[in-house]
């Protein structure tokens, strides 16, 4: 368990006021010589030395631990919790844990408040009321990022100012490491959803290859370990031998986005990027939002999620679907930088489904021949509603996730909406 | 552990209530005390109770205005209030309506910033003195302490709260921080803050008694007397007389002084032997106003002196080896009194008192006062002449005369109104002579009862033996002839004094006092009067005089001429004054003389404290860390030894008394406790309206509901008053199914019980022993980890 590696007493400020309380105080019972006046003397004096004991005292054996945390997501609560435990014999009060950030410009990490935008608008804290002598609690702190990326880690403060908030001792521990916050999350407009299905192909057809469980795809020999259900009969009688059915496997619709930052990338490798004015990195966010909001959609929907990032280097991501798949583009999308990487010259890989541009630009035609719905970061609110990120990063998919992977709505959801005329993709 | 809010609601309203009740008792207003009470107990019900109402802000602000009114009113109407009264008035008022008031923070920093106040205003009214005011605020800081640390925790945990809203951004509202607190947390709290609290007290204790003290600053001297001078406090003593008509009552009982007597160091005190504390003297009858007075002239030559450390000697050379040490606890007027016995000399010799800086004094009537009023309290010696006859010329005149008194008495600056002493004092007309009523009838009357005794009649140049003869025979004639009653005489045409000597022969002593200075003087014996008090009332546990308001009195003071000095007579029967001044006998007695004992100590180490105190307290620490721990042993086996020796049966006796009211008090306390805890368990359980015998089985029956919530309200849990119980707990049980799971079970329990008529019989009763050990585990492993 961490032992704190810097300590310090401070008076606040209505420790001062106390002071000065004292000092007149004292002025008065040495002028009036009034018992009374002594007696508050006294008494001031006493809570004043006993403050400073008892924070003395019960902050020696205070050790804490920061829990490994996983990811954040931005504008939600992030919640990072802490093992504390009092080795000392008498118990502590009015525990306040902050994480800290050197104040240096050399530090290795630098405050997430004093970034421009601010990561962080407050320092994320915690309350422990309570902490008896030989006991572990554990705390937690709080704090609402608002910017995606890695909100590194440095310090944990823990400090009590019990009793009467005079005298407040501060140890700091050296807990480094780092959370990576999530874009910001958002449900994604049923009818958003409609026009990207109906535009794949995937979901209506099965796969033309075996190993599923839905319709008949060939015949084969019989194999040891077929089920007697698979065994065409009819067949097998016809040629004289055992013959087994296969069955197809159905196709996940799939969503390949294409996020085209294009705009802030350098035009050639080896070039500065242009610098991004505060309007612009909140343009580029929304676009981020908005992708991660459809990757994660997508992926409760049951769809095959794939990633094609134009103008920031982040490797193009193929279509899949799996959990871990699905955290490599959130991942992805959140450490994203845009103009890290040279904008394509030409794009050959997948089609995309999903076209989004962070300004309200038209986008061009990605390949002719396929349809690509465009979207807009800025139209951000008209597409997505509000959402708990918490259901949305959901490990498992959520059972009308699962209803909609079944044919029956997939044709159903073919027979809503004719397609709407896209752009044409861009011939990269 | 409650809910820290509530905790801390329960020890503010405590504290403020103690407050409220601290002044009332400071003042001396019982019946003010039991209205706020009433008013602080109501303010409870009404916003702690079930509906939680309280007063919004505008009707907060109409109650402050209607206080200010209030308090300017009572300036208006009540013009001699003393300015801190008047402040704790106003206080007290705005308390009141803060207590009706839905509390935000802000009202709940009002108040804890306006009951010390509170307090500290009614520590500078004088209810210090009181040991039950001492007591009430011991309680009162303890109490303090524990709604400090309260409102401390309660204050962290909203100051995270308010970082917390700040850092979500407006965005979204995030939840209150959760109450993190491990196993044991209220035992831990309620140590935490009895360590703490004494840690301050002894700390405060050392504080107190080793700051060194100073003399008193002369500019703060004069800003405090001038503003207690201005409110005299009520001792049942007059430095005037008025002979009024109607029953004059028996006074209060209240304490006024504590006497110590000794002789050459050794306690002279007794229950056997009455002393006269003098204070006041008067010596000019005013017939048409019927009052005894001290003529102007006779303060135009007061001698201001200057009170050295070492005291002051009155009567150069002369110390006197009787000496008075007097506790005066409540100051009345600027008096300071001495004692004199019964029939003996009036000549004080020596003061000493750290507390004052000068005194007056008056060489022709030995009258003492001071304008230096520092405290309510004052502790001084006096010394006087105990000889048969004492001449005060040579005591007082002759060796301040002609002497540069600067220069004896040590930079004694002023002398009396910026004139020097004057020879002529001593010539101007004796008013003490003259006897304005009916002077040849009281003459008459005077010499006929001397010549029954077989005295002289007349007395201008008799010798001091002859004046103290007659004077006594005269004395005498009263006490035997004349009946002692309280009731004062007629109001009529007639003289109380005449009326007294003539007709009725009865009345109180001021009359018995009057009649014996009419005589004396109209036989040529110069008399006076002298008010003060009576000490009968001795107190065997600390061997003193416990000198009350009731026992205030008046005596006759007799010249008995050059060579003889002032002597004080008293013409009232005392068989029937002692009855009057009779303490209680028996249990109650003993216990009232206790709380006298324990009162008087308290005042003595604590309120009286002074510079000569701690010289002598840590003078006599030095000399015990110097004996070694060999001495400390053996001087405490001998103090043990001694006390054994010393403890008699009937002081057995007295302590089982006082043990055996001890627990009758408890008893009646925890009485008293425990039903106002099931009349709370019946409210809580909204009970009252059924009949009451069933709501009793079922206040008894329906406990473990009541422990339950109060299990989960110090988890934070509380049941909101618009949701039934089952309703609270399908919301508990939604939201943590594992951790409050067993709350389904006992609410079922409750509703049997409740509505089906179920008793609670030995399997429900274990049943719910079992759901709620539970329901405590789970609980305790979730604040654990």
């Amino acid at each position: 368990m961490p032992s704190p590696s810097h300590s310090r007493l401070t008076i606040g400020p209505s420790g001062g006021v106390y002071l000065f309380v004292l000092a007149a105080s004292m002025v008065a019972a040495h002028y009036t010589q009034a018992n009374l006046m002594f007696l508050v003397v006294g008494m001031l004096l006493g809570a004043l030395l006993i403050s400073l004991l008892w924070v003395w005292l019960t902050m020696r054996g205070i050790e804490l631990e920061r829990q490994p945390i996983d990811h954040g997501v931005t504008g939600d609560e992030l919640v990072m919790r802490y093992l504390l435990t009092n080795q000392a014999k008498l118990p502590a009060f009015s525990l306040v844990l902050t994480e800290t950030w050197s104040r240096r410009r050399d530090a290795e990490t630098t405050d997430p408040l004093r970034e421009l935008p601010p990561r962080l608008l407050e320092r994320p804290s915690g309350w422990v009321m309570h902490l008896g002598p030989g006991q572990s609690v554990q705390a937690q702190t709080a704090c609402w990022p608002m910017r995606r990326g890695d909100l590194t880690l440095s310090h944990v403060a823990l400090h009590s100012d019990f009793p009467f908030g005079l005298v407040r001792r501060v140890i700091r521990f050296d807990q480094p490491g780092s959370v990576l916050v999530l874009p910001r999350l958002y449900r994604v407009t049923r009818g958003v959803m409609t026009k990207i299905t109906r535009l794949d192909a995937g979901g209506y057809h099965q796969l033309d290859k075996e190993g599923g469980s839905e319709e008949f795809f060939a015949l084969r020999d019989y194999r040891m370990g077929d089920s007697l259900k698979v065994i065409d009969w009819k067949h097998s009688a016809k040629i004289g031998k055992l013959v087994s059915r296969e069955l197809t496997q159905p196709v996940p619709p799939s969503l390949v986005i294409y996020l085209d930052l294009s705009e802030y990338a350098p035009a050639r490798a080896g070039e500065a990027p242009p610098t991004l004015d505060a309007q612009a990195m909140r343009r580029v966010d929304r676009a981020v939002d908005l992708s991660a909001s459809l990757v994660c959609d997508a992926y409760q929907a049951g769809y095959r999620v794939g990633l094609i990032v134009n103008g920031a280097d982040v490797p193009p991501m193929r279509a899949h679907h799996s959990l871990p798949h699905r955290g490599r583009l959130l991942e992805a999308l959140a450490r994203l930088t845009p103009g890290s990487a040279p904008a394509l010259q030409r794009y050959t890989g997948e089609a995309p489904s999903v076209i989004i541009r962070p300004g309200r630009t038209r986008t061009q035609a990605v390949r002719s021949g396929r349809r690509a719905v465009v979207l807009s970061g800025e139209d951000l609110e008209s597409l997505c509603i509000a959402s708990d990120s918490r259901n949305l990063l959901a490990a498992r998919t959520s059972p009308t996730a699962r209803r909609l992977a079944t044919p029956t709505l997939q044709s159903n959801a073919g027979k809503t909406h004719a397609p709407q005329p896209a752009p044409q993709p861009a011939q990269p | 552990m409650k809910s820290i809010q509530h905790h801390y609601r329960q020890l503010a309203f405590v504290q403020v209530l103690l407050g409220l009740l601290a002044f009332c008792i400071a003042e001396g207003r019982p019946a003010l005390m039991g209205i706020v009470g009433a008013l602080a107990v109501v303010s409870w019900f009404v916003t702690e109770g079930p509906n939680q109402r309280g007063l919004e802000r505008g009707l907060l602000n109409l109650g402050a205005m209607g206080a200010v009114l209030l308090v300017t009113a009572e300036t208006l109407l009540s013009r001699a209030a003393q300015p801190v009264v008047l402040v704790g008035h106003f206080m007290m008022a705005l308390q009141i309506v803060l207590l009706f008031a839905k509390k935000t923070r802000r009202e709940e920093i009002q108040l804890a910033l306006l009951s010390p106040l509170q307090v500290i205003s009614a520590s500078v009214l004088g209810g210090g003195v009181s040991l039950v005011f001492g007591l009430m605020l011991l309680v009162y800081c303890f109490v303090t302490l524990f709604a400090a640390l309260a409102f401390q925790l309660k204050s962290a945990g909203e100051l995270v709260y308010r970082q917390h809203r700040k850092a979500a951004g407006g965005s979204h509202t995030p939840k209150r921080p959760e109450q993190i607190t491990g196993p044991r947390v209220r035992l831990h709290f309620r140590a935490s803050a009895l360590f703490i609290g004494l840690g301050c007290l002894l700390i405060a204790a050392t504080a107190f008694l080793t700051i060194p003290r100073t003399p008193q600053d002369p500019f703060a001297a004069s800003l405090l007397g001038v503003s207690t001078a201005t409110a005299p406090q009520t001792a049942g003593f007059n430095d005037r007389i008025t002979l009024r008509g109607g029953s004059i009552g028996g006074g209060s009982p209240a304490p006024v002084m504590n006497l110590r007597l000794t002789e050459g160091g050794y306690d002279i005190g007794s229950k056997d032997k009455s002393w006269l504390v003098r204070g006041a003297v008067q010596d000019t009858y005013n017939p048409q106003t019927r009052t005894w007075s001290r003529p102007p002239l006779s303060g135009a030559q007061d001698l201001t002196l200057k009170m050295p450390n070492s005291g002051l000697r009155l009567a150069p050379g002369d110390t006197g080896s009787r000496e008075a040490q007097i506790t005066l606890r409540r100051r009345s007027v600027h008096h300071l009194f001495t004692v004199v016995s019964i029939g003996g000399p009036i000549a004080p010799v020596y003061l000493s008192t750290p507390g004052l800086q000068r005194v007056n004094f008056s060489t022709k009537d030995q009258q003492i006062d001071s304008n230096d009023s520092l405290a309510s309290v004052l502790r001084y010696n006096v010394r006087w002449r105990f000889e048969r006859y004492t001449d005060l010329r040579t005591a007082y005149h002759d060796q301040l005369d002609g002497l540069d008194l600067h220069q004896r008495y040590g930079g004694m600056n002023d002398w009396p109104r910026g004139r020097r002493f004057r020879q002529e004092t001593w010539d101007d007309p004796d008013p003490t002579l003259h006897w304005p009523v009916e002077p040849e009838r009281v003459r008459a009357y005077a010499e006929r009862l001397l010549r029954a005794r077989g005295l002289p009649p007349a007395y201008e140049d008799a010798t001091p033996q002859e004046r103290m003869e007659a004077a006594e025979a005269l004395a005498e004639h009263l006490r035997r002839a004349y009946r002692y009653t309280v009731d004062n005489p007629r109001a009529n045409e007639q003289d109380p004094v005449i009326d007294f000597l003539f007709q009725t022969r009865a009345g109180h002593c001021e009359l018995f006092a009057s009649g014996l200075a009419a005589l004396c003087r109209s036989v040529g014996i110069p008399a006076r009067l002298a008010t003060g008090y009576r000490a009968s009332e001795f107190n065997s546990f600390g061997g003193y005089y416990v000198v009350r308001q009731s026992h205030a009195h008046a005596w006759t003071e007799v010249d008995l001429g050059p060579g003889g000095g002032w002597h004080a007579f008293d013409a009232t029967p005392p068989a029937q004054v002692d009855q009057l001044h009779h303490a209680n006998t028996g249990l109650l007695g003993e216990a009232r003389a206790l709380y006298d004992h324990l009162e008087f100590n308290w005042i003595a180490t604590v309120i009286t404290y002074d510079r000569s105190n701690q010289q002598e307290l840590l003078g006599s620490f030095g000399a015990f860390l110097d004996r070694g721990p060999d001495q400390w042993f053996a001087d405490a086996a001998g103090w043990l030894s001694g006390k054994a020796k010393t403890v008699a049966l009937d002081t057995l006796g007295r302590a089982l008394g006082i043990v055996i009211l001890l627990v009758l008090l408890l008893a009646v306390i925890s009485l008293a406790r425990l039903l106002l805890v099931r009349h709370r368990r019946m409210v809580a359980l909204q009970l009252t309206a059924l009949p009451r015998g069933q709501r009793r089985s079922l206040a008894r029956q329906l406990r473990f509901y009541i422990r339950m919530l109060e299990t989960l309200e110090r988890h934070g849990r509380t049941r909101q008053h618009w949701q039934s119980p089952f309703q609270f707990a399908r919301q508990l049980a939604d939201e943590q199914p594992l951790r409050y799971e067993p709350v389904l079970p006992l609410t079922e329990m409750f509703y049997e019980v409740r509505f089906g008529y179920r008793d609670l019989d030995e399997d429900r009763l274990s049943r719910v022993r079992l759901h709620l050990r539970r329901l405590e585990q789970n609980l305790a492993s979730a604040s654990r980890l």
